[in-house]
């Protein structure tokens, strides 16, 4: 279970964090949702022992992440890409990644095979197209079968096949009881795959809850998200005056 | 610490990089050694078609090659610590995999001086004894003298905290551009030609280095413990910072 408790994160006087809590349980897809700059990232890399926390705690299982040992077998990780050198072919880079770990090598074929790469196992990192970059960073995330898997971003770059071998890899991880956190934008997307929705933006949560505890009144998720975070977000064109309703999903 | 070890090793071995540098270095060494001794053989010591007209020690030949090799091996030690900090930001899945950061900053420096203390013996052993070989000389190539031994041990000693001082500063710019620009000019032959015309020039890390394998009668460099000792304190002040930055700071 991942556990974030008043969490904030300071750069100088602006905070791009503000005092977020939430909990993510096991046997659910969690969809962390916000506009850009809303501090998804920032909290994810708060969680993953990447950056510090000006105050509050994030912990995996009780645990904060830069205490865990062989963190790979508990927490399985994708932030923005593949995280991989371009020189190195992909079975090299998640060779270095299992042995970090002292994780058999038989899982970076397993890996390769779960993610469709096997076949580019032995190609420079730096010729993947941006989903095969994904896919890789799935790869790696999937090494050590952890039971909670952090993602930020994961169906960026995706064709319509790889965003549907994302939604129903996340599904069947849920599925077999893995804690799964996911953050994106895409309202769509996260509809048919989360099971338990955070809204933040500017820092602050907005709103935690299931799909129809969100959406309430609304008529899907994304209309429910931007009435939310009307007035939060960094920067949104103005409604269509064609579309009326547009913001308000009643088209 | 055994997992990060073999890790950190699979990493440098796998990246192409590593390879062309290093078998750069120890070969070019090696055929500008042979080039410069055969092209000079059965000429006088004094002849103008010498690269110099001043007569060179018998325990000092050979060792004007280090200036094909020294830059090599600062690149080398520039790029490792540039690679994670790259593109693909590997930083992100090494520190997911190893949250110790102290621990990855000495593997990382240990197995990066290790690397380069074998590449400079390997390097400059091999290209004094083809000097020897190649050229006029009156001594046993094969087997040399305790002070060629002494003056090689010094150069590897000196390349290697240079590749020390290298990867600290390309640690603490997250980028191996930084180090290039700083360090390979001094090690191609600008700190000495500083060191001739500044006498503060003696003090910079190359120049310091330089005195462990150049002969003192020239009065270029400063003595060679005293050099050592700069040296030593160079890379000892780089590293301490980059590794409390390293273990600091967000990524």
């Amino acid at each position: 279970m991942i556990e974030i408790t008043h969490l904030s994160k300071h750069h100088g006087r602006r905070a791009v964090v503000d005092d977020v809590s939430f909990t993510a349980e096991p046997g659910q897809v969690t969809g962390f949702l916000g506009p850009n700059g809303a501090g998804k990232s920032s909290t994810l890399r708060i969680l993953l022992g990447l950056d510090r926390a000006s105050s509050g705690t994030a912990r995996i299982d009780g645990v904060p992440y830069r205490n865990l040992s062989r963190p790979l077998l508990r927490v399985g990780a994708m932030l923005d890409g593949p995280g991989a050198g371009p020189g190195r072919t992909a079975g090299a880079h998640l060779r270095w990644v299992a042995q970090s770990n002292a994780i058999p090598a038989e899982r970076v074929h397993e890996v390769l095979n779960r993610t469709g790469l096997t076949d580019a196992a032995k190609q420079r990192i730096g010729s993947f197209s941006l989903g095969m970059g994904q896919r890789l960073g799935i790869a790696a995330a999937l090494i050590g079968d952890p039971d909670v898997l952090v993602l930020d971003e994961p169906t960026n770059g995706l064709d319509p096949d790889g965003i549907r071998w994302m939604r129903r890899l996340l599904r069947s991880l849920a599925d077999a009881g893995k804690t799964v956190l996911v953050s994106s934008h895409l309202m769509s997307e996260m509809e048919d795959t989360a099971d338990r929705f955070i809204v933040i933006a500017r820092g602050h949560i907005l709103a935690d809850g299931t799909r129809a505890e969100i959406t309430g009144a609304h008529q899907n998720l994304e209309a429910a998200f931007f009435a939310l975070t009307e007035g939060h977000a960094d920067y949104r064109a103005p409604a269509d005056p064609d579309t009326p309703g547009d913001r308000n999903g009643t088209r | 610490m055994l997992a990060l070890i073999r890790s950190e090793a699979t990493k440098i071995s796998t990246a192409r990089s590593s390879w062309i540098l290093i078998l750069v270095t120890v070969i070019g060494t090696w055929l500008m050694s042979w080039t410069n001794a055969a092209s000079s053989a059965g000429l006088p010591p004094d002849s103008d078609l010498l690269f110099s007209t001043v007569p060179v020690p018998l325990a000092y030949t050979g060792f004007d090659m280090a200036t094909f090799g020294h830059p090599l091996i600062v690149a080398f030690a520039a790029l490792w610590a540039g690679s994670e900090y790259g593109s693909g930001q590997q930083i992100r899945t090494t520190l997911l995999a190893t949250p110790k950061r102290g621990r990855v900053f000495l593997v990382k420096i240990g197995l990066l001086a290790l690397t380069c203390a074998v590449s400079a013996t390997l390097t400059m052993s091999g290209g004094i004894m083809i000097s020897h070989a190649a050229g006029d000389s009156p001594l046993t190539p094969w087997t040399l003298t305790p002070e060629i031994w002494g003056l090689i041990g010094g150069l590897s000693l000196a390349w290697t905290l240079s590749g020390v001082i290298s990867f600290a500063i390309g640690t603490l710019a997250r980028s191996a551009i930084i180090p290039l620009i700083l360090i390979v000019p001094l090690s191609i032959g600008l700190g000495d030609f500083l060191a001739q015309i500044w006498s503060g020039a003696r003090y910079l890390p190359t120049a310091a280095g330089a005195a462990l394998y150049s002969d003192p009668a020239t009065g270029i460099f400063l003595p060679p413990a005293a050099g050592a000792l700069v040296l030593l304190a160079w890379a000892a002040t780089l590293t301490t910072a980059a590794g409390i930055t390293f273990a600091r700071r967000d990524q």
